[in-house]
């Protein structure tokens, strides 16, 4: 393995122009010298990114209609489908060329078409950080009560305050970009291993009563719990999109990096996620840093909490990178400073928890809606795009040539093929599932709602690509 | 700063993107795509185990 600092010294030495930044601070394609992350070390970052609070959110939400075995073999079973489709669609471009996520979305939309995708990641890399640094604040001011260090209702300022304290630490940990990412998670993976301890003594000393729990919100049709229980786990996968490809460009090849994404990026979830059913229930509340209070008293309460503040930290400054390096791709912060990019991509998340901490945390359900309405049909143009339509050939100069002479222009900068795919996508998503109520209609039971908005995207995303953009000669499509 | 720093910065810039692209568009210079074992592995690992686990927990 390369020594840390030799690495960041080799790329200094292999970048001289980008005055001061190394190439992983910036959103240009990183060359094969540089991308030296092995499977276990990409693994490591991965899991440490992916385990965080978000997943007793997602398993509580899978707890309100299935009981803890059927619920967790649904997560399960959704989120290896989920970590798959991400996979197939980002990974062969990042890879390949080095660039994030966002870059390799430019040859399905287009070299100005790009910003719909990067507008569906801020927000999302906002949403979430804001959940999980507000659920770090909130397990928090809970533990302090429960010490008598804070008088009920006394969280205030402790809320804001510490959702202040954790965009400070994250702006900290990333001034040395994918190197910052690196070194905190060889730290925090630690974490993953405490979950699996909080799962085992929930597990062991509520057994039976584990088994015998009755989901609060279960529907009468069996098959609806179920189908509901796949489709949270497919969409909670679905949110590593925006982050992945940061972290994926950081590794030589495919090979190296398809099974660490699948263990290390798709597994976590589903497992700590046990915990969130278990602890809704049983004790119908997800926070562990409460339930193991309840459990094994205000000392175990203080190791959930530990584990709270670490799971969070890690993935809040995996989505912090991913999305400041999407941002670079906008033309006005290209050569911005990188601690003033951090800056503009934290500042977001610290307006969130200082002055509206409840909105997205009271809203979770609807963000994971908005998750899977966006990122299913993206998913399924980029599949159809790179592997049906270009059989694997991308033009990497025009994924960085912005003017009317690039091979990705389209219409104006924009294709008109992946905008129909996607407001089609949208559309049978919304047809089938209510990202906000709920609400569903047939054959979501036994089709969920992401995988046929993923499908009907693609398809018209080929069908609008072969009647209109072919025939206009565009877009450098196989004729 | 003088008003020809920017400047001089910026080409430098595009000289050494240039010179990223320039190593990126040969295959030698590119990461490896997802080859058969990598796909066998993402199907493995992201349709037959779930149907499987899917399977097993619908009969619990």
């Amino acid at each position: 393995m390369v020594p840390v600092k030799a690495a960041i010294a080799a790329e200094r030495v292999a970048c001289p122009d980008l005055g001061g930044e190394a190439a992983d601070k910036t959103a240009w394609p990183l060359l094969k010298g540089e991308r030296n992350w092995g499977s276990w070390r990409l693994g490591v970052a991965l899991a440490t990114a992916a385990a965080a609070t978000w997943c007793y959110l997602i398993g509580e939400s899978v707890g309100y209609y299935l009981g803890f075995r059927q619920g967790a073999c649904a997560l399960f079973g959704g989120s290896m489908i989920g970590m798959m489709i991400v996979t197939f669609a980002t990974l062969p471009i990042c890879i390949r060329f080095g660039v994030d996520s966002l870059a390799s979305t430019k040859p399905s939309f287009g070299s100005r078409g790009w910003v719909v995708p990067a507008v569906m990641q801020q927000l999302s890399v906002v949403g979430w950080n804001s959940v999980l640094l507000i659920f770090f604040a909130k397990s928090a001011t809970q533990l302090l009560i429960a010490m008598h260090a804070l008088p009920p209702g006394g969280s205030a300022l402790v809320v804001p305050g510490t959702v202040l304290l954790a965009c400070l630490l994250v702006f900290v940990f990333l001034q040395k970009g994918a190197h910052g990412l690196d070194r905190i998670a060889r730290v925090l993976v630690a974490h993953v291993l405490v979950g699996v301890w909080m799962l085992y003594i929930l597990v062991t000393h509520r057994w039976a009563e584990l088994v015998g729990a009755v989901p609060v919100s279960a529907s009468p049709d069996r098959v609806w719990n179920y189908t509901t229980g796949i489709e949270i786990g497919i969409i909670s996968l679905l949110s590593w999109w925006p982050y992945i490809g940061a972290m994926v460009r950081m590794a030589p090849d495919g090979r190296r990096a398809a099974i660490p994404v699948m263990i290390g990026m798709g597994m976590p979830v589903p497992l700590l996620s046990l915990i969130g059913i278990a602890g809704v229930l049983v004790l119908k509340v997800s926070d562990p840093a409460e339930w193991l209070r309840t459990v094994g008293g205000t000392a175990y309460g203080i190791v959930a909490l530990l584990f709270v503040a670490a799971a969070n930290l890690g993935t809040a400054s995996a989505g912090v990178y991913a999305a400041a390096i999407g941002l670079r791709h906008v033309p006005l912060l290209e050569r911005v400073p990188w601690p003033a990019l951090l800056l503009i991509t934290i500042a977001p998340v610290a307006a969130v928890g200082l002055f509206i901490p409840e909105l997205f945390f009271a809203h979770f359900s609807a963000l994971l809606g908005f998750v899977g309405m966006a990122f299913a049909p993206l998913c399924g143009i980029q599949i159809t795009d790179y592997y049906l339509l270009r059989r694997r050939r991308i033009d990497i100069r025009a994924l960085y040539t912005a003017g009317p002479q690039g091979t990705y222009r389209f219409v104006g900068g924009f294709n008109p093929a992946s905008l129909i795919a996607m407001a089609g996508g949208c559309a049978v998503y919304c047809a089938l599932l209510d990202p906000v109520s709920y609400k569903s209609h047939w054959p979501y039971d036994i089709t969920t709602a992401s995988l046929p908005a993923l499908v009907s995207a693609g398809l018209l995303h080929a069908l609008a690509t072969c009647l209109i953009v072919k025939p206009m000669g565009k877009g450098g499509y196989i004729p | 700063m003088t008003g020809t720093e920017p400047k001089r910065a910026a080409r430098g810039a595009q000289a050494e993107l240039e010179r990223r692209i320039a190593a990126l568009e040969s295959v030698a210079g590119q990461g490896g795509d997802l080859d058969a074992a990598s796909i066998a592995w993402l199907l493995a690992l992201g349709v037959a185990l779930p149907a499987i686990v899917l399977t097993i927990g619908w009969f619990l």
